[in-house]
Formats: C-alpha cells, sequence, structure tokens
C-alpha cells in the first residue's frame, strides 16, 4: 500500500526545513506535501485553482497547521475544512509557536484533532515530532473514506 | 354699575382693582353658586328671624315683660360663620321687615339700628378671631364693648327719641319716675338676650344641620353632638308648651294683668313676684339649655384648641407658610416665610399683590394662574399636587418653590411653600459633575481598552514571530552539530553549545514573560480554595524532582483563602519552588507554611531556613527580571516572584518579604 502524505502548511522556510528534517530523523518517510499559506493549502485539499484536477483520491494521512499563516490564517483554514463533507474527517494537528489560551480553545473549538506547541529547543521538538508521527501515523486508524 | 359690578365691590372690595385685568381669576368674581348659596341663606336667614320675632317669647315679670327674640340668632348665625357682610345683609332684610310693622315713632329706628349694628360687629369680630386667634375677638368678650355703647345709646339717643317722639304703644312707660326704672330693666335685658343669642348661635352651630347649611366642616363626634342638642332642645321646648298651657289654664284672662305696679327692688320684681310655678319651670327650661350648651361648648373648645395647635403649627414651622382667607385675603405669614421671600404682611396684603410680586413677568403669572386652578380643585379633594416655580423674592433672587394648597373648608386655607433652590443648584451640580466623571470614566476606559488591545497584540506576535526565529538558530545549531560533527574541534562544538543554550534560555524568558501578562489578562474567578492541599501537591512534585533531598516540609493543615485556584497554585509554585532552591546547599532545610493573624487580617506565610537575602535590596525582589544571587549559585531568571506580586495584587492584597542573608526568608501575603 502506498504511503499516504502528509500535508504541512507552513510559512517559515526554516521551520519548514527543521520540521521535515525532525521528520526524517525520526524515520518518518512519508511524503510531505509542503504549502505556503492558507489559501494555497485550500485550493490543494479541494483540488481548485492551479489544483483543479489533482488527484483527490490522494488523500493525506494528517494536516500539520501553522496558525499565523498569510492570506487565510490557520483557524480560517480549520473552519473550512471543517464545514465541508470531503475534508470534515480529516485530521488536523495545530503545530504553532503560540501557547495563548484563546489560540487553544478557538482551535479546539474549530475541531481540531490535536495542538502541539513548537518548543524553541530542537531536542524537544524533534521529540515531539517523533511522537506526532508515531501517533498520527501509525497508530491512529484513519477516517474511512 | 351692573349688578354683577355691584356686587363684586360690595363684597369683595379689598380683592383687586381694575388695572389687574391679567390675573384673571382673583378679580373675576362672577355670581357662583357658593355666592348665590350665601346670599339665600343670608337672605332667608333674615327672614325667617323677622317671622321668629313676631312671636317673641315672652317671660312675665311683676310690672315689666321679659321679651326674648329668638329670631336673632339666625342673622347672627350668618353673620359669625359666613363674615359680616352677609350678616349686614342678613340682619338688613330682617329688621327691615320689623321696621314695617314698627307702630311708628323713631324709637325703632334707634333700636333696630342698633341690632343690625350689633349682628355686623359679631360678624367682623369672628373674622378676626379666625385670622388671629386672639381671645379678646371671643364673640363673649366683645359683647362687653358693644354692650357699654349700647347702654349709652339706650340712656341718651334712645331716651331723647322716646321723649320728643313716644311710640304710641307705650305712653305709660314714657313717664317719669317709671322711665328709669324701665330703661334699667331694658339694658339689663338687652344684655340678657345678647348672651343667650350669642349662647343659642354657638350652640346651634354645633347642630350638624346647621353646619351642613353653612358649609362647615362636621366636628368631632358630630352625631353625637346632634343627638344630644337636639335632646336638650325638645325637652326646652316641651317645658315650653307646658309652661304655656299651664299658664294660660291657670291664670286665664288675668294673664295679662299679672303686672302689679310698685317700687321694690329689681331682684324681688324678678325672683319673688313670680309665681312659683312659673319660675320653676323658667328654671328648668334655662337649665336645660344650659346642660346642652356645656356639653356642646366642650366639643367646641376640642375643635379651638385644633386651630391653637395649628396656628403654633405654621409659625413654627421650617416651611414659609401663608393663611388666605376666602377672599384671597393674606391673613397671616409664618416667620419663615419672611426669611424665604423677605415679604412682610404689610407688603404683600393680597395673594394677588403676593403673585405680581413673585411673577413680574405676566405670562409667568399667567401660566402659574392656570395650573394654580387645578391645584385648588385637586386640593379640595384633599390631593395635594406639588408643582415647582421659579419665582422672584424681595431682595431680586430668584427662588425654585413648590408650591402645595391645604383647603380644610371654605374660609381658610394654608399655602405651603418649600424653598428648594438649595437642593436645585445641588442637583444640578451634581449632575454636572456626574456627567463630567461619566466622560471621564469613558474616556479612561477607552484608553485602557487600547492599551490592554495593542498589550495583546504585543504578546500575539511575541508569541508567533519572536519564538521562531529562536528555534532556527538552535534547530540548525544542533543540526550543524549532528551533520558536521567531524568537521568541528572542540572549541567549535563548545560555541555552538553556547549558541543553543543562549537560545533556550531566551525561549524560556519569553515563555516566562507570556505567562507573567496571561496572568494580568486573566479573569479573575474567586472562590474557597483549600490552600494547604495544594501546597501539598506542589511539594509532592518537588520531592519527585529530587528524591535524594530531605527537607523538612511543614503545612499546617486546613489553610483556606477566597481566590482563584490557578493564580494562587501559581503563586504558591513560585514561593515554595523558591524556598526549595534556595534551601538546596543547607545541611538540614526546612520549609513551613502556616497561616497566622495579624492586625486582624490573615496572612499567609512561607519561611525557609535558606540562602535568605539582605534586606536593604528588599525592594527589588518583587521586580521583573531583578536577582538578588548570582546565576551559577542558582538558577532562575527572576520573573517569579514579579509574578507572584502581579497576581496577590489582581486578588486586592499584600506581599512582603524579610530574610537574612544565610538565614532564610520569609514571603507574607495577604489576600
Amino acid at each position: 500500500m502506498q504511503e499516504r502524505t502528509i500535508l504541512l502548511v507552513e510559512d517559515n522556510p526554516d521551520d519548514e526545513l527543521l520540521a521535515v528534517r525532525a521528520l526524517r530523523k525520526n524515520k518518518i518517510m512519508n511524503k510531505v506535501v509542503v504549502k505556503r499559506d492558507g489559501a494555497e493549502a485550500l485550493e490543494y485539499l479541494f483540488g481548485t485553482g492551479p489544483y483543479e484536477g489533482r488527484d483527490m483520491t490522494d488523500v493525506p494521512q494528517v494536516v500539520l497547521l501553522d496558525l499565523k499563516l498569510p492570506k487565510v490564517d490557520g483557524l480560517e483554514v480549520l473552519k473550512r475544512l471543517r464545514n465541508d463533507e470531503r475534508t470534515k474527517l480529516l485530521p488536523v494537528v495545530i503545530l504553532t509557536s503560540s501557547k495563548e489560551e484563546g489560540d487553544l480553545t478557538a482551535s479546539y473549538r474549530l475541531g481540531a484533532n490535536s495542538y502541539i506547541h513548537k518548543p524553541v529547543d530542537f531536542a524537544q521538538f524533534t521529540e515531539a515530532v517523533r511522537q506526532l508521527g508515531e501517533y498520527w501515523l501509525i497508530l491512529n486508524e484513519s477516517p474511512p473514506k | 354699575m351692573s349688578l354683577q359690578s355691584t356686587v363684586n365691590t360690595w363684597l369683595k372690595p379689598r380683592s383687586n382693582n381694575s388695572s389687574d385685568a391679567d390675573v384673571t381669576m382673583y378679580q373675576d368674581f362672577r355670581i357662583s353658586k357658593e355666592l348665590i348659596h350665601k346670599l339665600s341663606i343670608a337672605i332667608a336667614s333674615g327672614l325667617i328671624g323677622f317671622c321668629l320675632n313676631l312671636h317673641p317669647f315672652v317671660f312675665l315679670l311683676p310690672e315689666h315683660q321679659f321679651i326674648f327674640m329668638p329670631g336673632l340668632v339666625f342673622p347672627m348665625m350668618v353673620s359669625l360663620n359666613l363674615g359680616w357682610r352677609y350678616g349686614l345683609l342678613s340682619a338688613t332684610f330682617g329688621v327691615g321687615c320689623q321696621t314695617l310693622w314698627a307702630k311708628g315713632g323713631w324709637e325703632s329706628i334707634v333700636t333696630l339700628v342698633m341690632l343690625v349694628l350689633w349682628i355686623a360687629w359679631h360678624g367682623w369680630c369672628a373674622g378676626r378671631l379666625r385670622s388671629t386667634g386672639e381671645t379678646k375677638w371671643n364673640r363673649y368678650v366683645a359683647e362687653i364693648p358693644f354692650r357699654i355703647f349700647n347702654i349709652i345709646i339706650l340712656y341718651t339717643i334712645f331716651t331723647w327719641t322716646f321723649q320728643f317722639n313716644p311710640p304710641s304703644w307705650a305712653p305709660a312707660i314714657t313717664k317719669e319716675p317709671d322711665a328709669i326704672s324701665h330703661l334699667n330693666i331694658t339694658a339689663l335685658e338687652g344684655t340678657v338676650n345678647g348672651y343667650l343669642i350669642l349662647l343659642l348661635s354657638n350652640v346651634l352651630i354645633i347642630f350638624g344641620p346647621f353646619r351642613k347649611l353653612f358649609r362647615l366642616k362636621e366636628i368631632k363626634e358630630q352625631k353625637r353632638a346632634n343627638y344630644l342638642l337636639g335632646t336638650c332642645f325638645l325637652i326646652a321646648c316641651a317645658f315650653w308648651v307646658i309652661d304655656g298651657i299651664y299658664c294660660s289654664y291657670l291664670l286665664g284672662d288675668s294673664y295679662n294683668s299679672l303686672v302689679p305696679r310698685s317700687h321694690e327692688r329689681l331682684i324681688d320684681k324678678i325672683v319673688f313676684e313670680v309665681p312659683s310655678h312659673a319660675l320653676l319651670e323658667r328654671i328648668s327650661f334655662f337649665a336645660a339649655l344650659l346642660i346642652g350648651a356645656t356639653l356642646s361648648a366642650g366639643y367646641m373648645n376640642k375643635h379651638l384648641q385644633t386651630d391653637k395647635m395649628l396656628r403654633k403649627l405654621v409659625e413654627l414651622s421650617p416651611y414659609p407658610i401663608t393663611t388666605v382667607d376666602c377672599h384671597d385675603r393674606i391673613e397671616n405669614i409664618n416667620p419663615e416665610f419672611v426669611e424665604s421671600f423677605g415679604y412682610t404682611l404689610a407688603d404683600i396684603p393680597t395673594v394677588t399683590e403676593w403673585y405680581r410680586k413673585i411673577f413680574p413677568n405676566i405670562f409667568d403669572r399667567r401660566e402659574f394662574a392656570n395650573s394654580w386652578k387645578e391645584d385648588i380643585e385637586n386640593a379640595k379633594k384633599t390631593k395635594t399636587e406639588q408643582r415647582m416655580y421659579k419665582v422672584l423674592s424681595k431682595d431680586g433672587n430668584m427662588l425654585n418653590i413648590i408650591f402645595r394648597q391645604v383647603v380644610f373648608n371654605e374660609e381658610r386655607k394654608y399655602i405651603i411653600c418649600e424653598n428648594v433652590s438649595e437642593r436645585v443648584r445641588a442637583e444640578q451640580e451634581f449632575r454636572k459633575l456626574n456627567e463630567e466623571l461619566e466622560q471621564r470614566v469613558m474616556q479612561r476606559t477607552a484608553q485602557l481598552e487600547a492599551t490592554n488591545k495593542e498589550l495583546e497584540a504585543f504578546s500575539y506576535s511575541v508569541s508567533h514571530d519572536l519564538r521562531a526565529p529562536l528555534r532556527s538558530i538552535d534547530g540548525f545549531s544542533l543540526a550543524l552539530m549532528e551533520e558536521y560533527e567531524d568537521r568541528l574541534d572542540a572549541e567549535g562544538k563548545d560555541y555552538l553549545g553556547r549558541v543553543r543554550s543562549a537560545s533556550q534560555r531566551m525561549g524560556q524568558i519569553i515563555e516566562d514573560l507570556l505567562s507573567l501578562s496571561r496572568i494580568s489578562r486573566r479573569e479573575l474567578r474567586k472562590e474557597q480554595v483549600d490552600l494547604s492541599a495544594i501546597a501539598e501537591r506542589i511539594v509532592a512534585k518537588l520531592r519527585e524532582s529530587a528524591p535524594d533531598r530531605s527537607t523538612d516540609v511543614v503545612i499546617a493543615p486546613r489553610i483556606t483563602g477566597n481566590c482563584d485556584p490557578n493564580l494562587i497554585e501559581v503563586v504558591l509554585e513560585n514561593l515554595l519552588s523558591n524556598a526549595w532552591k534556595f534551601t538546596s546547599k543547607k545541611e538540614r532545610p526546612w520549609i513551613i507554611f502556616e497561616a497566622i493573624s495579624q492586625n486582624g487580617d490573615k496572612v499567609y506565610r512561607v519561611r525557609d531556613n535558606g540562602a535568605g537575602f539582605d534586606m536593604a535590596y528588599a525592594d527589588k525582589l518583587f521586580g521583573a527580571f531583578q536577582r538578588l544571587h548570582k546565576h551559577t549559585d542558582f538558577e532562575g531568571y527572576g520573573i517569579g516572584l514579579a509574578t507572584v506580586m502581579r497576581i496577590i495584587n489582581r486578588h486586592g492584597g499584600r506581599i512582603w518579604a524579610e530574610g537574612y542573608v544565610d538565614q532564610g526568608a520569609s514571603f507574607y501575603f495577604v489576600l
């Protein structure tokens, strides 16, 4: 069975690089699709705009979503995903620097499956990504297609 | 001159002059129902009096007849209760008729004019009594000067007219020396008659139907008074009838000849020469009348006392009050009135004059007049209305006055004024201050909200943006160390290690700062909290983190407080972990958490025997990023106590500390 993709929505290239590195270091070899802003992520997921005609059976195993994004921010992306039949059950993990209470509550209210705070210490970050990958890609049973 | 204006000028001579056309209601005195009522009572009473006097009560005395004319009581009642003008009218009607019946001679003119004067005099005195309440105007006292005057007239003018123009019916008594003795009897008769009429009118007016007729207020226990009076008069009448029948039966035709002429003393004539049965009946009659009068006078007295009390009350009242009679003349004003308005009774003899002075503007006066009419109607229904007007005082100040009318009866009303100028000014000032305050609060709130928004935006940005570069520094340093390990020497690795630890420390500082600001922004939810339990939990965690340490920690049981449980946990966590940290280098470390009482306050205290601090720097203890120990000695960024202080402040409490270098520290806080 072909391994499913991970969709990483992240505007900071450093963070993107570090995240991918952390995944690889933890032997998570799934294909990582990176989108730079919320609008692009939505187009990708719904197969619109430049992604018109994309193979829609290729649904990501998990979406790693930053909150602070250009154009459409993370919370708005989450809201639209949850409002659409096709992506309603898609596992979304919020991966952000913020530990603000407001962000946490809003994310869970809109139906985030997890909320992970990115620590400054890279060792800790790697550990977090490891656990995240282990859980969402290996342990967790995806919703039926 | 029309009838209307004649009536006006005659019955209301002082009320207004014609230049006052603007205040219509005071001078526009129409022939109202009330006036018609009063006039008809006056005239009817005069006529009834006249009819009754055609049949006077004649007491037979030896040589003389003692004539009692009960009819006079009716015009007298009119005069006493409606005022002397109506009394004069009534008496003129009655006596006028009587003049027609007079059997010639000028004597009757003198006698009848005296009667009319007598009735008017008592009406005038009653008016004075009502307005002043002085005893000298009491009818029985006022009778004395008039009686003296009457007797003088009797012995002078009356005698002269009698001599020069003797009436046809009395030729006998015009001759000397009987004339003098007759005059004596007439003077006595007049006095007795006078007092009897006054007494009767006094007594009759207590009678319910008469009070209704004259539109007077009911007296207390009106029914009982009616009953007593009615009984007295019935008994008296019964005696009178029996006396009449008995005398005619017993004496027959000789009834009129029972006038023996002698020159004995007056007392013998009245008492001893009267047949005993007649004397007995007459005494009974007067006794019955007296009993009735005494009882009624008791009721009347109560009434008078209430009146006196009322007058005293008006005088001592802290409100300006005027007493106004039925012709809108000001009878009395109290001292407070003079104090407030500056006007004395001489300045404002009438209500019209008063209003003209306090409302110099004609439009104000007209407006006032309109609402005043309504007020009078309401006041009659005993509903007193409150209205505030701007009026002018004598010294030219504008006053805010509330007028209230109290109407007791047709004769008199009280106008109670309340000077609310001070109150109105204070209210205005208060309202202005309040508005200013509200304005200021709104400004402050807006400023505060703006600051808060800025702060929120700042911490949001710190949360998201400030940490990302640090993560890159740390992440790529680590990547460098891992990927290029073989190309770095020990020194290079050490440098990279320093870069990493610096960025991590900065990450921690940002973390702490954010949590400090979170505490400031967070909503406070106070409840009863078990502080001992929280402290136990924290200490358990501390012990877990350093299983090798042996520290005596004493936590007093059941310490409670009214506070936010989450925030107080942060406080205790900071204080206890500080104590834990600073006792780490002691041989036998101990920490105590307890609650003590100080000046009536419940004070919580965390004590330890750790590194302590120098009291000289105690003020730096609670500032953010202030540290009293070197980083190499004890870890930390100096944010913990600042957080603690912020939380205690948000609870409205206080925190302070005591300590000595190497001898431990004590932290006190009050919630």
